[in-house]
């Protein structure tokens, strides 16, 4: 079944389709909440919610954009609400525990595996890991972000900006 | 080698960009289980899925059934079946006043006191002239300890007295008594009856969709049955304790826009019923088979629980019955079986609220308390439904959808 019959049928809430479609994206989708979550259980918890809501908001599927990209930001939506409910994303690192501002040398990511990048990025302060996901992988912007968060967009450029540094600082760790 | 900002986010996207997770093989049945009903046509044949599940019905009204069997039976209750006594003695020694001595001392039980108000000639009897009970018998002549008790005072005696000097004489005296009675009920006097035994209230039943249940214990009354002669003549009173009904049926669904479903079904009953008599005791059983019609609005859910509130009627058709008397009367069956004859349905209309919780896909187990009333069918037979038409319950079963 391609995807737009599959898309279809689901708005019909086939049972067959929507596991059809659940097969097709939940490994995906499972990355991406990973790496909001940091822990396969409360990903978990973000991959069910969220599926729930794809499979009851799809009516509203109108085929502008991706139907991959329209689940995503389903996804990412659901974990920043979880996140925000559990005002999980206060918790950062006070700048004074940071080593001081190097020259970036980001030439390192080319040379660790996807699911280092992955558990490494699992290590950030939900706050860091908020932002960086949001602005490095996701694409926002800072204005965008800061909407989403709730947060001035001074606060996600310097959150950005940190876990880039963390990023940094544990990459090179990983190669020594 | 050095890149820039934009290059350092490309290398991640790059690196990210496909990656996978592995996902435990029981989520989709977590999220399946909250997932909105399939309004497709089920792959299943429907007539496979209506014998699955009526099979789950049938076993789950056996285990019910198995249970109930397994539960002590609860005593009859002697005191009431002996509470009123038979005007025997009382038309040995004729009184002038003939009619009133009957009224005055037919309905006298020998266990406890309970007159009926004497409007022609108070002071006749020394029993009080309004309605009492006590725990002794004043009115009650010394000779009452030879009679046969049963329950029910408006009933014709079962047992020829000693004293009777012919049978004619015993008939006349018999249609006295009759008329007097008559005569009481078209007056409006106060008639004493057994008192019921309460109803614990809420009961439980298992089953496979939506069923009542009962139980109730009803006054003393009598019953037709398939031996018109003998009960000319010898009519006996009766005293039911109902056991809980045991319903077992499959129901099905339609979901309607805006949380509203319409459901309906067959659902099969079962009423058993424990008996004693001056005839002796035995026991009752119905059988029914009913069509519900219920209207279900779903006004919370909350993960794989939902909350709603259903208001329906339902019909039952009679199917079969039958007595078995243990009793000891020669005259009647000894202990056969007696069919019992019915051709009334019985309506009655339910209001419920309940909680399900969702099983697997469209199935969910529900528990929902209710309350019914069940219409007088004129019917001859006595039941549960009959002696106590107004009930409150406790349903639990398995719902599904199609």
């Amino acid at each position: 079944m391609n995807e737009a019959k599959l898309i279809e049928a689901c708005k019909n809430n086939d049972a067959r389709a929507q596991r059809e479609l659940y097969e097709s994206f939940a490994r995906k989708m499972m990355s991406v909440c990973l790496r909001y979550a940091g822990n396969r259980e409360m990903a978990e918890d973000f991959l069910q919610e969220g599926f729930i809501k794809v499979f009851t908001s799809i009516q509203s599927y109108n085929y502008e954009g991706s139907f991959e990209g329209w689940m995503r930001r389903i996804f990412v939506n659901t974990a920043l609400e979880a996140l925000r409910k559990n005002d999980l994303l206060r918790n950062g690192v006070e700048l004074d525990t940071l080593e001081p501002q190097q020259e970036a040398d980001y030439s390192a990511v080319e040379h660790i595996s996807a699911d280092e990048l992955m558990e490494l990025i699992a290590q950030l302060p939900p706050g860091f890991r908020t932002v960086f996901n949001m602005f490095a992988v996701e694409g926002y912007s800072h204005r965008e972000i800061a909407q989403a968060l709730h947060i001035t967009e001074s606060t996600s450029r310097s959150q950005y900006t940190r876990a880039k540094r963390l990023l940094q600082k544990w990459i090179k760790e990983l190669e020594q | 080698m050095k890149i820039d900002d934009k290059q350092f986010e490309k290398a991640i996207q790059s690196k990210l960009a496909g990656h996978e997770a592995d996902v435990r093989s029981d989520l989709w049945a977590a999220i399946e289980s909250q997932l909105p009903r399939n309004t497709v046509a089920p792959k299943v044949p429907l007539y496979r899925r209506i014998i699955g599940y009526s099979a789950a019905a049938v076993a789950a009204g056996v285990v019910a059934t198995v249970i109930w069997w397994q539960l002590p039976e609860k005593p009859l209750d002697s005191k009431v079946v002996s509470e009123v006594s038979m005007p025997v003695q009382t038309i040995v020694e004729p009184q002038a006043n003939k009619r009133q001595q009957l009224l005055t001392e037919v309905v006298t039980p020998s266990s406890t006191t309970r007159t009926v108000p004497n409007r022609e000639s108070k002071g006749n009897t020394t029993a009080a002239q309004e309605p009492t009970i006590s725990t002794s018998s004043p009115t009650a002549p010394e000779t009452r300890a030879e009679e046969e008790t049963a329950p029910g005072f408006a009933q014709a005696p079962t047992a020829t007295p000693n004293s009777m000097k012919s049978e004619d004489d015993y008939r006349r005296k018999l249609d006295e008594f009759e008329q007097a009675g008559r005569k009481l009920k078209e007056e409006g006097q106060p008639t004493i009856l057994p008192s019921r035994k309460k109803s614990p209230g809420i009961q439980v039943g298992l089953m496979a969709a939506n069923a009542t249940t009962g139980k109730s214990q009803n006054s003393a009354t009598a019953i037709r049955t398939k031996t018109p002669m003998l009960l000319s003549r010898r009519n006996p009173v009766y005293h039911f304790d109902h056991k809980m009904p045991i319903s077992a049926g499959v129901t099905v669904a339609k979901t309607l826009p805006r949380n509203w479903e319409l459901e309906s079904g067959v659902v099969y009953t079962y009423l058993y019923s424990k008996y004693s008599s001056t005839n002796g005791n035995g026991s009752q059983e119905l059988h029914y088979l009913g069509i519900p019609l219920n209207v279900i609005y779903r006004f919370a859910r909350i993960k794989r629980l939902s909350f709603y509130a259903s208001a329906g009627g339902q019909v039952d058709f009679y199917l079969a019955g039958r007595q078995k008397d243990e009793g000891y009367d020669e005259g009647i069956s000894g202990s056969g079986y007696k069919e019992l004859k019915h051709e009334n349905v019985q309506f009655s209309v339910q209001a419920n609220v309940g909680a399900a919780l969702t099983l697997y896909k469209q199935t969910e187990l529900y528990l929902e308390p209710y309350m019914a009333y069940y219409f007088e069918n004129n019917s001859s037979i006595h039941n549960i439904w009959k002696d106590k038409p107004f009930n409150f319950g406790l349903t639990l079963g398995v719902r599904t959808g199609f």
